[in-house]
């Protein structure tokens, strides 16, 4: 047990660090040197819709009417063993997005130069580049350039993210140039709040299961009840719970609207929505009614150490219970 | 034993703050007389608040009201060895300018005081808060008291806290036992007789900072009056109530009127989701060490009605908090040396919003509370 709730508190932090990296490769592009702001002129989306195919790439950037940035994140992949090639299937899908994508909002919904980024992180970069050059994969066919780009989090005196280009070539924009990129671009995270850390929480990956609960649990049913339910509560003398009648798309709306960029409805789907739900259920802080869910909504989660870390309370109230989350082999 | 005075007639007919000084000082006054100032912001009108609703076990009527002023009789009912009985008192509850700023002054007895009225405020929470002060304004207040006074200020008493490293060697933090998280803090009360520039020294050369002090005001040889400040918004003076309340409202009505505009109005539901963090800034680089983090860490774990969620502890902090009180919720971040960012989400309450800050100047370092400028 112990070692599968050190597994979900690594798999929460590293889905922070995938978020961090896609906003930091955003930011990139978003922020202006010179007027040292945010261009608002510049689209994005995560996980929007292009066909053909009805693919979703995972961060969409539209510089302008005629340039666009595709970019792929691969924080890990299953390891490969033996003749197994258990990486063909990811690397097909990156394929699918090197076309003339329909989908950008542009006039004819389409655009005429396109990068494709590979967004990895710094531990499997070597693997990445490797696997590209033993396959000899193109990735040309409509793209522009094609570059693979790797992640770290960088410390110092400021906590930051450092992207590092490692194979490969981007068209340049503005101070995004490739002998910047090669030696690599390091973006603080306080510049990150412009552009939406702490707003935006999801990506279009599906997250580990307790970092959904703990953000479900922390901003989206605390904000259900109304003033006099609160003040209910704290008023009556046993008044620790607070009782909150929910249903899943009205929390998959909540969590697309305020924790996603542009607040996409398509990003949190309403499966994870119900998986989460159904394992608070489990762990007994929900129950399961008519329109919906109940959550019994109060400080005390579990008897013993209430005080820890929520990630952690879950997580051992879930590996207690027998519920296991998908925990495959990873680099 | 001690004179006792019937205070009803202080409190009433004022129609402003020079009224109640000038009735305070035509009263004879016996020498252990108190005049308790609590200080309360609000991010709403607070008559209205009281008006439109009071906590069960509690009555508050009102007996005057002018626009800025109104003399409130306070009961509360409680249970005393299974009878039931009623407190009461009086209070003037006084606006400070066009502010959101209030006082409630009362000359009741401490056990009205502090059983009633103090508590009676913290039942309206999420709009209301006290008044926290910093140590280093209760300085500036006593400064600025010496120079209108003309005298000098003599500690009399002094309470000051240490933080408490309750780490037994050898033991990892996640390892620490609930028993050695207890104590936190290690107080310590002093009676002299000193300038009080001498102990707000000391408590700077020993780390600690000064939670109450209680004071003589001296000049020519002469007691001008006794006053007492606190952090949490008590003050107290025996008499001189007017030279008192001036030299306060100067450095409170700003730090009211600041706290006000910081903490109004931040949560992402109130501004189409848009994130309005402030930060607490310390002047020295505190999070280069990582023992930091984890004692900050530590002190968001034991924020009173909360739960916590760490994402991310070392080497920068990401972590959010729920406030049980009324579903405020925040992220935190250290991202920097010398900062801690904090992120007001959906729902974020006035009274939430003062109150974790308190918690974490008192608990982890005082610093000054901003609004967030990305550096």
């Amino acid at each position: 047990m112990r070692d599968k709730v050190q597994k979900t508190l690594e798999d929460v932090d590293n889905y922070e660090q995938s978020v961090n990296a896609t906003l930091a490769t955003l930011h990139i592009y978003k922020y202006d040197d010179t007027t040292k702001k945010i261009d608002a002129s510049i689209k994005s989306w995560f996980g929007k819709k292009m066909n053909p195919g009805e693919i979703t790439p995972d961060l969409l950037i539209q510089l302008d009417e005629q340039r666009g940035i595709i970019t792929e994140l691969k924080r890990s992949l299953p390891k490969n063993e033996g003749d197994k090639d258990l990486w063909k299937e990811e690397f097909d899908q990156l394929k699918k997005y090197d076309s003339d994508l329909k989908g950008w909002e542009t006039p004819n919904k389409k655009i005429t130069e396109q990068d494709l980024i590979l967004l990895t992180s710094q531990k499997i970069g070597i693997h990445v580049n490797d696997y590209i050059d033993e396959k000899n994969l193109s990735f040309k066919d409509f793209s522009k350039e094609f570059a693979v780009l790797q992640f770290n989090p960088a410390s110092g005196i400021k906590q930051a993210v450092f992207l590092q280009k490692i194979k490969g070539k981007v068209t340049d924009y503005k101070k995004i140039t490739n002998d910047r990129l090669r030696t690599g671009i390091t973006v603080s995270l306080e510049y990150l709040l412009m552009s939406g850390l702490s707003k935006i929480k999801f990506i279009d990956v599906k997250p580990n299961i307790v970092y959904l609960m703990s953000i479900m649990w922390d901003f989206v049913f605390s904000s259900i009840p109304t003033e006099e339910d609160w003040r209910t509560a704290r008023e009556s003398k046993g008044g620790k719970i607070v009782e909150i009648s929910i249903d899943v798309d009205d929390v998959r709306t909540k969590l697309n609207q305020n924790f996603t960029i542009n607040g996409d409805n398509g990003v949190v789907k309403n499966e994870w929505v119900k998986e989460a739900l159904e394992n608070f259920v489990k762990i007994k802080l929900a129950k399961r009614n008519v329109t919906g869910y109940s959550i019994k909504y109060r400080k005390k989660i579990k008897d013993e150490g209430e005080s820890d870390n929520k990630h952690k309370v879950f997580a051992d109230l879930l590996f207690k219970e027998g519920v296991q989350t998908s925990l495959e082999e990873h680099y | 034993m001690a004179k006792k005075i019937n205070t009803y007639w202080l409190y009433s007919h004022h129609t402003n703050l020079d009224s109640i000084f000038s009735a305070v000082g035509r009263a004879e006054l016996p020498e252990d007389f108190e005049i308790k100032l609590f200080m309360i912001i609000s991010s709403k009108d607070l008559f209205n608040e009281i008006k439109e609703w009071t906590p069960a076990t509690y009555e508050a009527k009102f007996l005057e009201q002018n626009t800025d002023i109104a003399t409130i009789q306070l009961s509360k009912t409680i249970n005393y060895d299974g009878e039931e009985k009623i407190i009461s008192g009086h209070l003037n509850l006084v606006r400070i300018g066009l502010s959101n700023v209030y006082v409630a002054i009362s000359y009741d007895h401490l056990k009205f005081v502090k059983t009633v009225m103090l508590k009676f405020f913290t039942h309206y929470y999420s709009n209301t808060s006290r008044l926290y002060i910093s140590s280093s304004q209760i300085k500036q207040i006593l400064d600025n008291l010496k120079t209108k006074a003309g005298g000098d200020i003599i500690t009399d008493r002094v309470v000051s806290y240490s933080r408490i490293n309750n780490k037994p060697k050898g033991i990892e933090n996640k390892d620490v036992v609930s028993s050695f998280r207890k104590r936190t803090k290690e107080s310590d009360l002093r009676w002299t007789d000193e300038d009080f520039s001498k102990s707000f020294k000391r408590a700077a050369e020993n780390d600690q900072w000064i939670d109450k002090i209680t004071f003589s005001v001296r000049s020519e040889n002469k007691e001008l009056f006794f006053g007492f400040l606190s952090r949490d918004g008590v003050f107290k003076c025996n008499k001189n109530l007017k030279i008192f309340f001036e030299t306060i409202l100067d450095t409170v009505s700003k730090i009211g009127s600041d706290k006000i505009k910081l903490f109004k109005d931040r949560s992402r539901l109130e501004n189409n989701g848009i994130i309005k963090p402030l930060v607490i800034e310390y002047q020295n680089n505190i999070f280069k060490e990582v023992e930091q983090n984890h004692r900050l860490i530590k002190v968001i774990g034991e924020f009173p009605k909360s739960s916590y969620t760490v994402y991310h502890g070392n080497p920068y902090i990401h972590a959010s908090l729920v406030d049980y009180c009324d579903g405020s919720s925040f992220d935190l971040w250290v991202l920097s040396e010398t900062r801690i960012i904090i992120v007001p989400q959906l729902k974020a309450s006035f009274s939430s919003i003062s109150r974790l800050c308190e918690h974490i100047f008192r608990r982890f370092r005082e610093g000054e509370i901003k609004e967030w400028v990305a550096e």
